[in-house]
């Protein structure tokens, strides 16, 4: 059995495996976060490679947490289902921060938080913003920690759907985005590493200044809007994935952080409109701050 | 935080209010208006007085404001946020 050990940010992550294809395949998405030992694990996935040696009943198995998750037949399949395993097992085991669904970047010493259900377009806001000079957090989580107020890097490999590659290819070429030639469960997928995005692009943890809703809808002439911090921290109650769990803490953190934040919806129908927006919105925060 | 009652807890954001239940564990979102009237009725459960206080801060009719005041009042009671 294989067993490495990953300090991916904030998330400690320890991946077992029969099969060296995976490991490999893993390692070279997460080669920057190796690390010997981890004090404590947040998440164990384990991927077993089942099956005849001939290979025509060969199977993964992937649980996480001890949680069986999923059986997939196709290896490149493995790659995206060990993200979204981990994605589920932080969700579901990983309440020392205050989780919210969302993609999370950061320029100078202020974050910014775009929330937002699926097919919000977070991944592709996320990778186009660090593409254009952004520090990358996550595409997934917002982490919280309660003790500090800061927003926590978690910064896993992104997990790209068609509609969001095509995009991102058209951006910049260089990334290069491979989907999966057969579709799985989201489609046709690929797994990006944020270092093939742009080196050196983790950003370290960072106070929220800024938070977006964005939503995507093709044609659309491009709004943004300032909400109150009030109606922002419904929103955000309304995409955290543990936020019963912290009850009247988390409320409180919460209200706390966004008394210094300037909230927005955005829909916006271009990425580039969407950047653009973005950029004006966190200027507008700046801006205030100052004054 | 504002000053809350042995369970609840409320925190002010701009002229808006969050107040958060323990018992329920739910929370719950006042807009400017509602806020008033809830500081108003913590100071003083008095629909008279609330109603006055709104119609001096929002400059609406003084029967207007009351009807506020009763139907927020009742929701406040429906939610478990007052007695």
């Amino acid at each position: 059995m294989l067993d490495s050990a990953f300090q991916v940010g904030a998330i400690s992550i320890r991946l077992r495996t029969n099969s060296s294809a995976v490991m490999a395949g893993y390692e070279q998405c997460c080669r920057a976060f190796a690390t010997p030992t981890t004090e404590q694990v947040d998440v164990v996935i384990d991927a077993i490679r089942c099956g005849s040696r001939d290979g025509r009943d060969r199977r993964y198995e992937i649980s996480g947490n001890g949680r069986r998750r999923t059986v997939i037949r196709h290896f490149e399949h493995v790659l995206p289902h060990l993200e979204w395993t981990c994605n589920w097992a932080v969700a579901l085991d990983c309440h020392r921060f205050l989780q919210v669904h969302a993609a999370c970047v950061s320029r100078g010493a202020g974050g910014v938080l775009l929330g937002g259900k699926p097919e919000a377009g977070k991944t592709t806001l996320a990778a186009a913003l660090t593409l254009g000079g952004w520090q990358y957090l996550c595409d997934e989580f917002a982490l919280i920690d309660p003790a500090t107020g800061l927003l926590q890097p978690f910064p896993k490999a992104l997990n790209v759907k068609a509609g969001s590659a095509a995009v991102l290819n058209k951006l910049s070429p260089h990334v290069g985005i491979r989907l999966s030639r057969r579709p799985c469960g989201k489609g046709r997928v690929a797994v990006l590493p944020v270092d093939r995005i742009r080196a050196g692009a983790v950003s370290s943890p960072v106070p929220l200044r800024t938070v977006v809703f964005p939503t995507y809808r093709a044609g659309a002439p491009g709004m943004l809007r300032e909400i109150s911090p009030a109606d922002a921290l419904m929103r955000l109650g309304r995409l955290s994935f543990n936020f019963h769990q912290h009850g009247g803490t988390g409320v409180e953190l919460l209200a706390r952080l966004l008394r210094d934040t300037r909230c927005f919806e955005m829909e916006s129908g271009t990425i580039r409109g969407a950047i653009e927006m973005i950029e004006r919105a966190t200027e507008n925060a700046a801006v205030r701050r100052v004054a | 935080m504002e000053a809350s009652s042995s369970t609840i807890s409320v925190h002010a954001l701009g002229d808006e209010l969050i107040i958060f239940d323990p018992r329920s564990n739910a929370t719950n979102r006042l807009n400017a208006t509602a806020a008033a009237i809830w500081r108003c009725w913590r100071e003083e459960p008095d629909v008279d007085r609330a109603a006055m206080r709104l119609h001096q801060m929002f400059e609406v009719e003084y029967q207007t404001a009351r009807e506020c005041v009763l139907a927020m009042v009742k929701q406040f009671q429906e939610l478990g946020l007052v007695g």
